[in-house]
């Protein structure tokens, strides 16, 4: 009997079965009906926090425009915030957004770290994930795949109709790859309504990436085929389905609670992250230890700029010396805070490496960082924002700084700007990086989970080889 | 009794189930460890260097007061006044990391800080790696043992339902009573004891905090009250007349539920119950505060805007009174947010008593100092340390401006809240579930018995 001939009366007996067991139907429903709950919930939020955004940006830039005339320095300090935006991909899969900084604060002597971390103001101990259709495909799919497809086989197995099989001449290698398809179906059936929900979110929450939310949808097809196999392969392997599912259910235990956490401990002890007094005292000392145009290296700063303009005098200058000592200070800075970044920067590189190694033991995390990089969700993006942001920064803050510099004059501190200088400052504007360079960044994650879907592939052919060795 | 005591644990020890949980706890337990380790390594280090950083300052500044200074430069030394509101070390952050790794440890205090702003430094972890969650001793407890414990526990008596032996093994054991004991104990052990005894690893090896020694106790109190409760529903569910493959479905149906899925209901609902405003919003609306308040304010360099004592002190007297505005002004904008966040928070504590991992989980993190309630009360007061801070300082701006040794001795210091909470409600509430759900399951085995 060949696979195709098979497959048909297995599917319908299978979903016959499914149907008829009201606590596996029961639990369906439901999981389905919190996975549009997911979706919806997810839709709400991220369509608030970009309006939010858009309106929170529109008062920024007023309140910015209408300071008034004022110090150029002392509207340095008062600058301006920076904040991430969130295309509609975020609402399928939040990544890493909640326990990131959605705005920096952009003024003059510092480079502040991303503020305002959804996770701050959580209320709840358990942090076990957002609640979006990341987290019901990723987490939750798996449980209920699992616990569905576990008495596959060994059901048949239990009830000898194994061996009726047999005796009827069907080929039992092909029997698995027919159970794979027929808990495809039941798997496809719960998802295509979460599946659909997410891509009409997606859609009306913006203009998507068509191509990365294709990705998205195929990557998690992808994910389910695996674990389909997964289950029926283990479903043959044990002698009762009780047993079945207690190991599906310990491996999803391992696979999707354990071994990612263990991987972020890992990475967490091996490359550690500065912690944040040290940082900034690492930052504060070299800011001291430099270049310093209003104390140490005063004179010697005097001397040069009035080198630079041929005259002998300050009064002479053309230019207001302060402005031009708030621009060297921040040239300073800016050396310092490229430095310091770009270790952490460094740090987190590596931690995303250690993270990565969880993947040759638990699926879960390589489909993770493909899903974030997909809804552009990633670790990657958001030091882009923070990169972006603070090279804005360094632009307004230059320009503020050389406008005292050419107009202040003798007046220095006590110097005015006109308001036309505000509104001449541009809005920060950053958009995340595009698809190929988001998946470029995901390449080894997208292999492993190839890999694995070859293994279970392979896995189950041989499941199916001792099933039939076994049943003889 | 013992005898059969004996028995049930030799079996279960030598069954691949037990060996097998036993081999992922102790692996976890591992991780949970080392992770541990190192996070409370890190909160001690971080704190330490605020403290340096802030006695460093102090000295320094002591050393500047006690000399004799040109009034110009004397008058500038109540703005390098620099002090550090530091929490006290959470005495079981190596147990339960709870909001440890993203909480600020530490705020600088000076006449410039302002309350809605005071924690600059916040943690830098990866975002990433706070996405994966941690893997501490208490996700242990809360998540990896319930479920080790229904894979153990599942078939306690309805297996010997299904495979018909039910009345032999009574009739051998002498009563249920003693055979459900003699089956109980040891898998309660088996998981439990692992867990305490990482506990009592990690007391013995780290290092020695005030209150670490309660801190334990009340953590392994709830720890052992939630792990009775699912034992209570385990032997509930055994105790109904289903297989031990529907037991097993059952329980690990309500362990998704409760463990899973409810928790995260919660934390993603709670703000539809309670909405607050926007933190993109509260910090505009701080910011349009600050600027319609310190339109007077010209530099933050009081030091090059004029070279004569007056005109400095003036200038130091402004900056002051134009910060003490902007907080003034900033003040109602962020209390509106606290109290909204504050109903949010209530809320998310009222719904936990209905989640029982979800009120285990936030009586842990109480016990170890790495709670909410800690965390708020840290803030608090180190916002009431900078108001006194700052009226000590603005008593002297008002006088002559002149720090003198007496005055800087004089100055309040920050003395950190303690950072544990009582878990007693929580403990009550768990053992009344725990002795609801057994006292379900003797009934009807007392009915099943009756009827054997």
């Amino acid at each position: 009997m060949s696979t195709a001939s098979i497959f048909a009366p297995v599917a319908a007996k299978d979903w016959l079965e499914f149907r008829r067991d009201r606590r596996l139907l029961l639990m369906a429903v439901l999981v389905t009906l919190l996975a549009l709950a997911a979706v919806a919930t997810a839709w709400v939020q991220i369509t608030a926090y970009e309006a939010d955004r858009r309106a929170v940006a529109a008062q920024d830039r007023q309140t910015w425009d209408g300071q008034g005339v004022r110090n150029p320095h002392s509207a340095a300090h008062f600058g301006f915030w920076a904040m991430r935006p969130l295309g509609p991909m975020a609402l399928l899969d939040p990544g890493i957004t909640p326990h990131a900084g959605a705005m920096v604060w952009m003024e003059a002597h510092n480079r502040n770290p991303a503020q305002a971390r959804p996770v701050d103001d959580l209320a709840t101990g358990l942090d076990l994930g957002s609640f979006s259709a990341a987290w019901v495909l990723q987490l939750l799919m798996p449980l209920l795949i699992f616990v569905i497809g576990a008495g596959m086989v060994a059901r048949e197995r239990e009830a000898g109709t194994l061996r009726l099989m047999l005796a009827s001449g069907a080929a039992l290698p092909r029997l698995l790859p027919a159970k794979a398809g027929a808990l495809g179906r039941i798997a496809l059936l719960l998802a295509v309504p979460l599946l659909a929900a997410a891509a009409a979110a997606v859609l009306l929450a913006g203009v998507p990436d068509l191509a990365a939310l294709g990705l998205w949808l195929l990557v998690h097809g992808l994910w389910f085929a695996l674990l389909v196999m997964v289950t029926v392969i283990v479903s043959a392997l044990c002698r009762t389905a009780a047993q079945a599912r207690l190991l599906l259910v310990g491996l999803w235990l391992v696979a999707a609670l354990l071994v990612p956490r263990a991987g972020a401990g890992l990475a967490g002890v091996l490359a550690p992250a500065p912690d944040p007094v040290a940082f900034a005292q690492g930052i504060e000392a070299q800011m001291k230890s430099g270049h310093d145009a209003f104390g140490k290296d005063a004179k010697a700063f005097e001397a040069e700029v009035m080198a630079r303009y041929k005259v002998s005098r300050l009064e002479d200058l053309p230019v207001n010396i302060d402005g031009l000592r708030l621009e060297a200070a921040e040239q300073h800075g800016n050396a310092v805070f490229d430095r310091a970044w770009g270790e952490l920067a460094a740090t987190y590189d590596r931690q995303r490496q250690i993270m990565r190694l969880a993947g040759l033991i638990s699926p879960l995390v390589p489909l993770q960082n493909v899903s974030m990089a997909l809804a552009g969700t990633e670790g990657g993006q958001q030091l882009d924002f923070q990169a972006g942001a603070e090279a804005h920064r360094r632009s307004i803050i230059s320009t503020l700084n050389m406008d005292m510099a050419r107009k202040a004059g003798a007046a220095g501190f006590d110097y005015k700007a006109d308001p036309a200088l505000w509104r001449a400052i541009p809005d920060f504007a950053w958009q995340p990086q595009p698809l190929a360079q988001r998946l470029a960044g995901v390449g080894a994650d997208l292999a492993l989970l190839v890999l694995w879907t070859l293994l279970a592939l392979a896995g189950l052919r041989c499941a199916g080889r001792r099933l039939a060795a076994q049943a003889v | 009794m013992l005898k059969l005591l004996a028995i049930e644990t030799r079996q279960l020890l030598t069954s691949r189930a037990a060996q097998a949980a036993l081999l992922v706890l102790i692996l976890m337990l591992g991780i949970a460890m080392a992770n541990g380790r190192s996070l409370l390594a890190a909160q001690i280090a971080t704190r330490a260097a605020a403290t340096a950083e802030a006695s460093e300052a102090r000295a320094k500044l002591a050393e500047q007061v006690a000399k004799d200074l040109p009034a110009a430069e004397a008058v500038l030394l109540p703005v390098r006044v620099r002090d550090a509101a530091v929490s006290a070390v959470p005495p079981l952050a190596d147990v339960v990391a709870g909001r440890a790794v993203t909480d600020p440890m530490a705020a600088s205090i000076s006449l410039r800080s302002r309350a809605d702003n005071l924690f600059r430094r916040p943690s830098l972890e990866n975002p990433e790696r706070l996405m994966r969650g941690s893997l501490d001793l208490a996700f242990v407890a809360i998540v990896v043992a319930p479920l080790l414990l229904i894979a153990l526990g599942h078939g306690l008596f309805s297996a010997d339902r299904d495979s018909g032996a039910a009345r032999l093994v009574l009739a051998q054991a002498g009563g249920l009573g003693p055979l459900l004991l003699a089956r109980s104990l040891p898998r309660l052990a088996l998981v439990a004891g692992p867990i305490l005894l990482a506990l009592a690893l990690l007391l013995a090896t780290g290092p020695d905090l005030p209150g670490r020694g309660a801190a334990a106790l009340n953590w392994s109190a709830v720890a052992l009250a939630l792990l009775a409760a699912w034992w209570g529903a385990i032997l509930w569910v055994n105790s109904c007349r289903v297989s031990a493959d529907g037991a097993a479905l059952a329980l690990v149906s309500l362990w998704a539920l409760f463990t899973l899925v409810l928790p995260v209901l919660v934390a993603a609902n709670v703000q539809l119950l309670h909405p607050s405003p926007s933190r993109l919003a509260e910090m505009a609306a701080v910011r349009a505060a600050e600027i319609a308040a310190s339109t007077e304010w010209e530099n933050d360099h009081p030091e090059v805007a004029a070279s004569e004592a007056e005109a400095r002190r003036a200038s130091v007297a402004r900056a002051a009174g134009v910060s003490a505005r902007v907080e003034a002004a900033v003040a109602p904008v962020s209390a509106r947010f606290a109290d909204a966040l504050a109903a949010q928070q209530q809320a998310s504590a009222a719904l936990a008593w209905a989640v029982p991992p979800l009120l285990a989980s936030q009586a842990m993190a109480d016990a170890g100092g790495t709670g909410l309630a800690g965390a708020i009360g840290f803030r608090s007061e180190a916002a009431a340390h900078l108001a006194r801070l700052k009226a000590a300082l603005g008593q002297v701006l008002a006088d002559d401006g002149l720090l003198t040794p007496q005055r800087l001795a004089a100055l309040p210091r920050f003395i950190p809240p303690p950072p544990t909470r009582s878990t007693l409600p929580a403990l009550i509430w768990l053992a009344l579930i725990a002795a609801l759900l057994s006292g379900l399951a003797a009934r009807n085995f007392a009915r099943i018995e009756l009827a054997a």
